[in-house]
C-alpha cells in the first residue's frame, strides 16, 4: 500500500510538470492590442538584436520608422496577425522575436522538451534499476544484523562518532 | 631596459632550474598510500551519513523505523570500511618497518667501509625481497579468491543465485557457506 | 614599455609549456625534483604574467596613447578609476585578464595546504597550464595589448561611455573570473581520470573551487543585470542576449554539477555524469569568453571581430572536448557506480529530476541562442530567437525546478515514508494555498502568475519549516535558546543550511522577476514643464530642465517631482549625456525605488518649445532581485567558508605540496 503511494505520487507529479510545459505554448490571451505588446514581438533592425521596445540606442530612426509602422496599423485597428504579416514581409523573418511556431521551426520548441522528457524516461528506469538491486541487499543486511557482531569493532565506529565533528560533507 | 630583460630570463631560468642543484632533496611525499587515503575518506563520508542521518531523525525528516534501519545498515558498511582499514594498515606498517630497519642499518653504516655497507645493502635486499615474496603471496590468494568469486553462488537450501558476498540466502535466510 | 609587457609575456608561455610538461613527466615517473622545477616555474609564469599586467596598468594610468590598446580605450579626460577599468573594457586587455586571473588561481592551487588529494595536484597542474598557455598564445600572437602605433596619437578615443559605471568595476571581472575559475575543478577532475584515483578525492578538492567560481559568475551575472537596469534606460534586466545566455549556461550546468556531486559523495552513483557535467561546465565558460570575443551571434556585447581569435577559441574547445570525453572513455569502466537506492521516491530522485531539468534548461538556452545559425545552415532563411521564446520555455523549467527543490527539502535521503511526506507537507501546502486565495482575493487574474508566487512561496516555507524543525531538534539535543539553537544549526552544518539560504535567495529572485515581468506597467507622455502626467498611483509633475556643461560631455536634466496618491515623494531628475568623444548620447534614468515597486523614469526627447518626452514604468518587486541577489551570496560565503581544520590524523600528512 505504502509503495504503492509512493510511486503514485512520483507518477502525479510527472503529468503535472508536463501540464506546466503545455500551458507555456499556449500563447497568453489578447485584449486589446497596445503598441508595446506588438513592439515586444519584433526585434529592431538597426542591429542593436535587442527587442523594438528596448532598443539601447538613444536616437534611433529605424526603431522609430518601426515603431511607426506599428503605431498606424494598430490604430487601423489591423489585427495582431495581420501586423505581423505585414513586418515579415517587409523585413523578413527575423524580424520576429521568436520563430513562428510552424515547420522547421517547430524543432527548437519540441526539442528542449522531448529531450527532458527522454531524460526523464532514462531517469525512472535507472531508479527501477537501483532499487531492486537496494532491496535485494536490504533483505540480506537485514537478516544478518541478528547475528554476526564485531563488538570491538561497533566500540570503535560508536567511539570514532562521537569524536567526529565533521560539520557536513566536505 | 634589454639588460633588466636579460636578467629577468635568466632569473626565471635559475628558479626554475633550481630544485635539480639543490643537494638535500625533500622527502617525495609522493608515495602515499592510494588505498588507505580512499578507505579514509570513504570512512568519514560513512560517518557523515550517519551524522546527517541522525540529524534528519532528530529533526523529524526520517521515521524511527527508517532511521532505525537506514542507521543499522550504514553501521554495517562503516564497520565493514574500518576492517577493511586495519588490514591495509597492517600491509603498509610491515613495509614502514623494513623500511625503518634499512635506515637504521644505513645510519650505522656512517663512517665505516665500504664492505660494511655492501653487506646491510644486500641484507636490505633480503629484506625488501621477503616483502615481495608477501606480495606474491597476497597476489596469489587474491586471485584464488578472485577465480572463486567468478563461479556463481547458490544457496544449498532452495538453490537461488546469490551474491558472492552475501551472508544468507536473500530468498531463504539459510546461512550461507 | 612595449617589451615590459611583451618579453614577460613571451617568457611566460614558454615557461608554461614547459610546467605543463614537467608536471605530466614528473607525475607519471613520481619525480620529486621534477615536480619541484615544474611547481616553480608554474610560480614564475604567474610573476611574470603579473609584470605584463603591470605593465598594461602603468601605459593606462600614464596615458601612453602609442600603445594601441590604451589609445583605443582611454583618454585624457578618463578618470584613474575608469582608465584602470579600461584594462577589460576590450578584447586584448581581457583575455590577458583571463590568462593572468588564472595563473594566479594555480599558484593558489599548487600552495594550498591539503591533507588530501595531494596526488592529484602535478596532474591537474599540467592541466592549467596548458589552458593557460592557450590563453597565452592569445595574447601574444593574435590579440596583442602591447601593439605600438607608429605614431603618437594626442587623445585617445575615451572609454564607451555606456561602460562608465560602478557596475564596470564588478561585472567584467567577476564574470571572467566565473569563468577562469571553472578550470580548476575541470583540471581536477581530468587529473581524478587521469592517475585513476577516482574515489571521493578529487570531490572532496573542488567543490569549494566550484562554489566560488559558481559565486563569481552569479556575482558577474547580478551586476550585468543591475548595470543594464540602471544604465541601458529600457527598465529591465535580462534581454536573453546570447552573450548573456553565454554566461548563464556555464552557471546552469555549474548548479547541476554542484548538486550531483552531493549524490557521487553520498551514495557512489552518477560517477560518470559529473565528469559529463563538469567537462560541459569548463567547455561552456570557454564558449562563453569566445562569444564575448567573436561576432558568430549578433549581440550588443560584441566587440571588434576578428576571424584567427574565433579559429583558435573553436580549436581549443574542439581539442579540450574531444580528449576529456576521450579520456573519460577510456576509464568509463573504472567508474561504475556502486548504486543501490532503497526506495522510488527519495530525495535522491528529486535530486536526480533536478540536475536533469537544469541541465534541460541549458540545453534549450543553448539551442534558442544557436537556433538562428541552425535555421540559416538548414532553410538559408535569418531567424531571431528572442525573449518570448526563452521565457516560454524556461518559465516553466525553471517553475519546476524551484518546485523540485522544496520537495527535496522535506524528503529525506533514501527513504521517503507517506506518514513523514504528509506531516512534512502539510503546513508548506496550507501556506501556499492560503497565499494563493489571498492573491485571488486581491484581484490577480494572472494564472502564470499566481502559480509562480504559490509555487516559491511553498518552496520557501518548505525551507522555513525545515530550519525550525532543526532548531528544535537542536535544543532538544542541548539546552540553550532558540537564537543561539539556530545559530548552533547552521554552523554545525554549513554547507547544508548555506545551501537553502542560496535557494531562499533564488525564490526572492524569481519572485522578482515574476512580479516584474508579469506586472510591469509603462506610459509615455510628451508634457511642458508645470503640466502633469499620471501612471498607476503615481503623478509625475514636470518642473524644469537644465544644462550643464562637463569638460568631457553636455548634460540635460529634467527635474520631476513624484507624488503617489496625493502624497509627495519628493524629486526625481532623469538625465542625458552628450559626450564629447561618442556620437550617441547616455540616457541616465531615474528611479525611485521601494520593496513593493519601482517607478523608472527615461528622459526620451525633447523639442524647441520645451516639450518633452518621458517614457515611465512601473516595475513591480524589482528590489527583491538585489535582495534575493545579496541572500544567495551570504548563504554560498556560508556554505564555502572553510571549516576549521580537523585534528591531524596523520600528521606526515600536513605539509606543502610539491
Amino acid at each position: 500500500m505504502g509503495r504503492m503511494f509512493k510511486v503514485m505520487r512520483l507518477n502525479r507529479l510527472l503529468p503535472s510538470v508536463l501540464v506546466l510545459f503545455v500551458l507555456s505554448l499556449v500563447p497568453l490571451q489578447v485584449y486589446a492590442l497596445t503598441v508595446s505588446e506588438m513592439t515586444k514581438q519584433f526585434i529592431c533592425q538597426c542591429g542593436c538584436t535587442a527587442v523594438l521596445d528596448n532598443c539601447t540606442h538613444a536616437e534611433c530612426s529605424i526603431r522609430d520608422e518601426m515603431t511607426n509602422l506599428v503605431r498606424q496599423r494598430v490604430e487601423q485597428g489591423k489585427t495582431e496577425a495581420e501586423i505581423v504579416s505585414f513586418f515579415v514581409g517587409r523585413y523578413g523573418e527575423k524580424v520576429l522575436a521568436s520563430p513562428p511556431k510552424k515547420g522547421f521551426n517547430l524543432t527548437v520548441w519540441i526539442t528542449p522538451f522531448a529531450a527532458i522528457l527522454a531524460g526523464a524516461a532514462i531517469i525512472y528506469i535507472v531508479i527501477k534499476k537501483w532499487v531492486r538491486r537496494g532491496r535485494a541487499v536490504e533483505m540480506t543486511t537485514s537478516d544478518a544484523d541478528s547475528t554476526e557482531h564485531d563488538e570491538e569493532y561497533e566500540i570503535r565506529l560508536e567511539k570514532e562518532l562521537k569524536d567526529f565533528e565533521s560539520r557536513g560533507f566536505r | 631596459m634589454t639588460w633588466f630583460l636579460f636578467f629577468l630570463a635568466l632569473l626565471t631560468f635559475a628558479f626554475i632550474a633550481y630544485p635539480f642543484y639543490r643537494k638535500r632533496l625533500r622527502h617525495a611525499e609522493y608515495q602515499e598510500d592510494g588505498q588507505l587515503v580512499e578507505l579514509l575518506s570513504k570512512r568519514d563520508t560513512s560517518y557523515s551519513m550517519l551524522k546527517e542521518l541522525e540529524f534528519d531523525y532528530k529533526s523529524g525528516i526520517l521515521t524511527e523505523k527508517d532511521y532505525k534501519e537506514l542507521e543499522s545498515r550504514y553501521k554495517r558498511k562503516a564497520i565493514n570500511i574500518l576492517k577493511d582499514m586495519d588490514s591495509a594498515q597492517d600491509g603498509q606498517k610491515i613495509g614502514d618497518e623494513i623500511e625503518e630497519q634499512v635506515n637504521k642499518l644505513r645510519h650505522n653504516n656512517v663512517g665505516k667501509g665500504s664492505k660494511v655497507s655492501d653487506e646491510i645493502e644486500e641484507e636490505v635486499d633480503r629484506l625488501r625481497g621477503e616483502k615481495a615474496v608477501n606480495k606474491q603471496l597476497d597476489d596469489q590468494i587474491e586471485e584464488q579468491v578472485q577465480e572463486l568469486r567468478e563461479k556463481p553462488r547458490y544457496c544449498r537450501k532452495c538453490g537461488v543465485k546469490v551474491r558472492e558476498d552475501d551472508v544468507f540466502c536473500s530468498r531463504c535466510g539459510a546461512k550461507l557457506i | 614599455m612595449q617589451d615590459v609587457g611583451y618579453i614577460p609575456l613571451f617568457l611566460a608561455l614558454v615557461v608554461s609549456v614547459y610546467s605543463a610538461f614537467t608536471y605530466f613527466y614528473g607525475g607519471e615517473k613520481g619525480n620529486g625534483v621534477l615536480l619541484e622545477s615544474a611547481r616553480n616555474s608554474l610560480i614564475a609564469s604567474c610573476v611574470l604574467i603579473s609584470l605584463a599586467a603591470g605593465a598594461l596598468y602603468y601605459s593606462l594610468i600614464t596615458n601612453d596613447f602609442q600603445n594601441e590598446y590604451v589609445a583605443s580605450y582611454t583618454s585624457r579626460d578618463l578618470s584613474l578609476v575608469y582608465r584602470l577599468s579600461a584594462f577589460w573594457a576590450g578584447n586584448d586587455g581581457s583575455l590577458l585578464f583571463w590568462g593572468w586571473l588564472l595563473s594566479i588561481l594555480a599558484v593558489i592551487m599548487v600552495l594550498q595546504k591539503r591533507d588530501i588529494g595531494r596526488e592529484l595536484v602535478p596532474y591537474s597542474a599540467g592541466v592549467v597550464m596548458c589552458t593557460l598557455a592557450f590563453f597565452l598564445i592569445i595574447s601574444l600572437f593574435i590579440a596583442n595589448p602591447f601593439q605600438r602605433l607608429s605614431f603618437v596619437p594626442p587623445d585617445g578615443q575615451g572609454l564607451n561611455p555606456l561602460l562608465e559605471n560602478e557596475g564596470m568595476f564588478f561585472h567584467p571581472p567577476l564574470l571572467l573570473a566565473g569563468y577562469v575559475g571553472f578550470t580548476i575543478p575541470f583540471a581536477f577532475a581530468m587529473s581524478a581520470l587521469l592517475t585513476r584515483r577516482l574515489g571521493d578525492e578529487w570531490l572532496v578538492v573542488i567543490r569549494r573551487w566550484t562554489l566560488i567560481a559558481w559565486l563569481l559568475l552569479a556575482v558577474g551575472n547580478l551586476f550585468g543585470a543591475w548595470w543594464a537596469y540602471v544604465e541601458l534606460g529600457w527598465g529591465g534586466y535580462w534581454a536573453w542576449d546570447p552573450v548573456e545566455n553565454a554566461s548563464f549556461l556555464p552557471w546552469l550546468v555549474g548548479t547541476a554539477f554542484l548538486h550531483s556531486i552531493m549524490m557521487q559523495r553520498r551514495r557512489g552513483i552518477l560517477k560518470i555524469w559529473n565528469m559529463v557535467l563538469i567537462i560541459i561546465t569548463f567547455n561552456l565558460a570557454i564558449l562563453g569568453t569566445f562569444l564575448v570575443r567573436s561576432s558568430v551571434l549578433a549581440s550588443v556585447h560584441t566587440f571588434a571581430e576578428s576571424p584567427a581569435l574565433g579559429v583558435a577559441f573553436l580549436a581549443f574547445i574542439g581539442i579540450s572536448l574531444f580528449g576529456s570525453v576521450a579520456l573519460l572513455y577510456y576509464r568509463s569502466d573504472e567508474l561504475h557506480s556502486e548504486a543501490e537506492m532503497e526506495s522510488m521516491v527519495s530525495r535522491e530522485s528529486t535530486f536526480l529530476l533536478n540536475n536533469l531539468l537544469l541541465v534541460g534548461a541549458a540545453f534549450s538556452i543553448l539551442l534558442g541562442t544557436f537556433f538562428p545559425i541552425i535555421s540559416e545552415a538548414v532553410r538559408g532563411v535569418k531567424t531571431s530567437v528572442g525573449p518570448p521564446f526563452f521565457n516560454q520555455v524556461n518559465g516553466p523549467i525553471f517553475l519546476a525546478i524551484i518546485l523540485l527543490s522544496g520537495i527535496c527539502t522535506l524528503i529525506g535521503w533514501k527513504r521517503a515514508s507517506v506518514k513523514n511526506l504528509v506531516r512534512n507537507f502539510l503546513w508548506p501546502t496550507v501556506a501556499a494555498v492560503i497565499l494563493a486565495i489571498i492573491l485571488v482575493v486581491l484581484g490577480i487574474n494572472n494564472v502564470a502568475a499566481i502559480v509562480g508566487f504559490v509555487v516559491c512561496a511553498f518552496v520557501l516555507f518548505t525551507i522555513l519549516s525545515e530550519g525550525i524543525r532543526g532548531t528544535i531538534a537542536r535544543r532538544r539535543m542541548r539546552p540553550q535558546n532558540y537564537l543561539s539553537a539556530f545559530a548552533g544549526l547552521i554552523l554545525a552544518n554549513r554547507p547544508r543550511y548555506g545551501g537553502y539560504m542560496v535557494h531562499i535567495g533564488v525564490l526572492l529572485f524569481a519572485m522578482g522577476v515574476i512580479g516584474s515581468s508579469v506586472f510591469n506597467i509603462e506610459a509615455e507622455a510628451s508634457i511642458k514643464p508645470g503640466e502633469s502626467m499620471s501612471i498607476g498611483r503615481y503623478v509625475l509633475t514636470y518642473e524644469k530642465m537644465d544644462n550643464f556643461e562637463t569638460q568631457s560631455k553636455t548634460t540635460v536634466s529634467a527635474t520631476l517631482s513624484v507624488s503617489n496618491s496625493g502624497e509627495r515623494l519628493g524629486r526625481l531628475v532623469a538625465e542625458k549625456y552628450f559626450h564629447r568623444n561618442h556620437q550617441n548620447p547616455v540616457t541616465e534614468v531615474a528611479i525611485k525605488s521601494t520593496l513593493i515597486e519601482d517607478l523608472y523614469v527615461i528622459l526620451v526627447g525633447w523639442d524647441q518649445d520645451g516639450t518633452t518626452a518621458f517614457k515611465v514604468l512601473i516595475n513591480p518587486l524589482v528590489s527583491w532581485l538585489w535582495i534575493g541577489g545579496v541572500v544567495l551570496v551570504v548563504g554560498a560565503l556560508v556554505a564555502f567558508w572553510p571549516e576549521r581544520r580537523r585534528r591531524q590524523e596523520r600528521t606526515a600528512r600536513d605539509g606543502e605540496d610539491v
